[in-house]
């Protein structure tokens, strides 16, 4: 081979490497400093200590949270698999009470001791009132289901109603209710092994999509991203928001009438974006991040190992002028690895992925 | 050529560091923010007096950076803010005699007070020709004026940024830069040579108390008087010093906060200290060379900077799109936030959060 095309190779291939480490050192958030600051008075909720990774709203103010995470595809410190899973509850109105957990009903085998809840979605049917609950389930053997529930508020339990199954659900993260046993979900990577879903990560995959669920066929409505992560609605049910966790980004959809999605745009954070969660009354996007994944990644593998914090408040997220503020940071002195923040009435409610839960006041004007 | 590259990269990698060319600014306030009316030309600096006035330098042209025309329009002046009057806003002072401001470029600010309740102001000066020196006035409340008491002059200021008074005529200050021409003060940041000092001024006489700091900038007291605080924006850092009965400084610790520290402001109450800050440097010098050109601002509050535990909390941050671009100081008052600018505007926040 002639000298000036070893050269033309070697500087080529230079620059691919040099650019995937660039890219790669700005998604792990690696040379990131972060601060400290709280929008109020912060304390941890008793009562979950074991994660809450995703959080969901009734219109009551009922915060229901999937707890006790065990996140596949990554090297994890041992201590996490003796952690209980199960779906917490927790009331704005009655913040002393901390978070309870919820009874799950029948106590069967195949519900109670097959149960790994991850992405959680609340269904509140207009006309009955009933409140239904989806839940991501990283049943044993990589058997990913969506398990439905419907909450009594009478005797705080959620009695199953069924599970679905479907090739296309195979590396469930999140999940978004649109109808009493529809709802899209997001597959965060595209293969399902520990080592092949780190390649994946590693290098920067767009093998992740988002599919739409409804009587038994589902359809991949959303592909090509890195890293789909939470997934939510608007207030008007027009605009689905999908956080691209290793993007650093947050993707705006438009809900066509036959539940397909057409991209709009992106968001950028320039943080690891996990869930999202809407705000009813503004359609503020509240975003629970990880400045750094790096960091995240050490913490996951050994427990004691700080990790930060970050929520984010996106106003006019679908308008000309999208402003991103900060509502939450800490560097890992209070609290590790937020995943979520929920705001309802002045209050912030903030879950992480294998840490505490906590809670907020809000005393800055909004 | 190994050596030569590693130290090569080494230098590089201080500067990108220093920068803050990879940093993402976020944006969030501690309540509700206003831009105070009336101040466009910088307020680079404040002062409190116990009763919670604010004196403000306003119009500096710092030296050492190649600057956009329009900074040379700017009218350089004192202004006063008063906490208890928030709405009222920055008012010039006058200062008395005229003939001072016919060679008058204010920079660092410091308030003293003494037993009798005079109100002393001590202004780093850059006199024309390089002529750096400190002008000690006295405050007439009735009358909003300053009266020029002395001028001092001395060879060891000779590049002074910051000033802090010890006595009704002594202080420390810091020595920015060796050098006074433009480009060799870029070429000593740039080069990141530690050539900057902090000096002690008392009665006709002065030394130097601390040496090979790579950028000396804010300089400020703790209550007690005991401690000096010493900002230095290019090594991201508050600098500490035990301060002895004969005025010289002994280097205590460092406090790490990761961006361009500026001027340091003590709150009386509880010794915390307010850091103004610009968090991308290299925004900031294009900002000085394009007066259009966006750049940041930021706040950090330190508690128990002299402990073991010094905890550091974020109070105000902002990518440029509050419109306060460069703030170089953060005052704390009375559940109040006053931000002043190298060259842009002043900005005042209620401060909702609990401290």
């Amino acid at each position: 081979m002639s000298r000036a095309v070893v050269l033309v190779f070697a500087v080529a291939s230079s620059g691919i490497v040099l650019n995937h480490v660039a890219k790669l050192l700005m998604a792990t958030g690696m040379l990131k400093h972060v601060y400290n600051h709280a929008p109020g008075t912060c304390r941890f909720v008793p009562g979950a200590e074991q994660g809450s990774e995703d959080i969901e709203l009734t219109s009551s103010g009922l915060a229901f949270i999937s707890s006790g995470l065990v996140p596949q595809g990554f090297i994890l410190d041992p201590l996490y698999l003796s952690y209980e899973q199960g779906i917490l509850m927790y009331d704005f109105q009655n913040p002393t009470a901390g978070a309870k957990k919820l009874n799950i009903f029948p106590k069967s085998a195949e519900v109670e001791e097959d149960f790994m809840p991850h992405g959680i979605s609340v269904y509140e049917d207009d006309h009955s009132g009933e409140v239904r609950l989806f839940v991501v389930n990283h049943a044993k053997g990589h058997q990913e289901r969506v398990e439905i529930f419907r909450f009594d508020s009478d005797s705080n339990s959620l009695y199953h109603i069924k599970s679905i199954e479907h090739p296309l659900l195979y590396s469930l993260n999140d999940i978004l209710a649109i109808g009493p046993e529809s709802f899209y979900a997001s597959n965060d990577k595209y293969t399902t092994g520990l080592y092949t879903r780190m390649a994946e990560t590693w290098f920067l995959l767009p093998w992740s999509n988002v599919v739409y669920y409804s009587g038994g066929e589902a359809t991949i409505v959303a592909d090509g991203l890195v890293y789909a992560n939470g997934i939510s609605l608007s207030p008007g049910g027009k605009l689905v928001y999908v956080a691209d966790f290793t993007s650093g980004v947050v993707k705006i959809y438009h809900r066509r009438d036959d539940n397909t999605l057409l991209f709009s745009r992106d968001i950028s954070i320039h943080s690891s974006v996990h869930k999202i969660c809407v705000d009813p009354a503004s359609g503020d996007l509240w975003v629970g991040a990880h400045p750094s994944a790096f960091h995240l990644a050490e913490h996951l593998k050994d427990a004691s190992r700080p990790c930060g914090s970050q929520v984010l408040r996106i106003e006019n997220p679908a308008g000309e002028n999208v402003t991103v503020t900060e509502m939450y940071s800490d560097d890992g002195r209070w609290l590790w690895g937020s995943s979520i923040g929920c705001y309802h009435e002045k209050q912030l409610l903030i879950g992480t992925i294998n840490h505490k839960l906590m809670h907020c006041t809000v005393d800055l004007p909004l | 050529m190994a050596v030569l590259s590693a130290v090569v990269v080494n230098h590089v990698a201080k500067i990108i560091s220093a920068s803050g060319m990879l940093k993402h600014v976020y944006n969030h306030v501690p309540g509700t923010c206003r831009l105070v009316p009336g101040v466009e030309q910088g307020s680079e600096d404040i002062a409190l007096t116990s009763s919670g006035l604010a004196f403000i330098s306003s119009g500096i042209l710092p030296p050492g950076f190649i600057l956009d025309p329009v900074y040379f329009s700017f009218q350089q002046r004192i202004l006063v803010f008063d906490f208890k009057n928030p709405t009222k806003g920055a008012k010039e002072v006058q200062i008395v005699p005229q003939s001072v401001k016919e060679d008058f470029m204010p920079h660092g600010l410091s308030v003293y007070e003494d037993k009798s309740g005079q109100v002393r102001l001590f202004v780093v000066n850059h006199g024309k020709g390089y002529k750096d020196r400190v002008e000690i006035f006295r405050f007439d409340s009735d009358s909003n004026s300053l009266h020029h008491i002395e001028s001092v002059k001395h060879p060891l200021p000779y590049s002074l940024n910051d000033i802090v008074a010890t006595g009704p005529d002594s202080f420390y200050a810091t020595n920015d830069k060796y050098s006074t021409g433009l480009y060799s003060k870029m070429a000593e940041t740039w080069l990141l040579l530690p050539w900057s000092n902090v000096v002690y001024y008392s009665g006709g006489e002065a030394i130097i108390v601390a040496d090979g700091l790579l950028y000396a900038n804010g300089v400020n007291l703790s209550p007690d008087g005991k401690l000096v605080y010493v900002a230095n924006p290019t090594a991201a850092a508050v600098t500490v010093y035990h301060r002895h009965d004969d005025n010289t400084l002994l280097f205590s610790h460092d406090i790490i906060l990761h961006t361009g520290v500026d001027n340091i402001c003590v709150d009386p109450a509880n010794g915390d200290l307010w850091v103004g800050a610009i968090p991308r440097p290299i925004d900031f010098s294009v900002h000085m060379q394009n007066a259009s050109h966006p750049c940041g601002s930021q706040v950090l509050r330190i508690e128990n900077p002299a402990g073991e535990n010094s905890s550091i909390t974020e109070m105000f941050s902002d990518d440029g799109r509050a419109g306060l671009w460069g703030s170089s100081v953060g005052c704390y008052h009375n559940k109040q936030l006053l931000i002043g600018t190298v060259n842009h505007r002043l900005m005042h926040c209620t401060v909702d959060v609990p401290l």
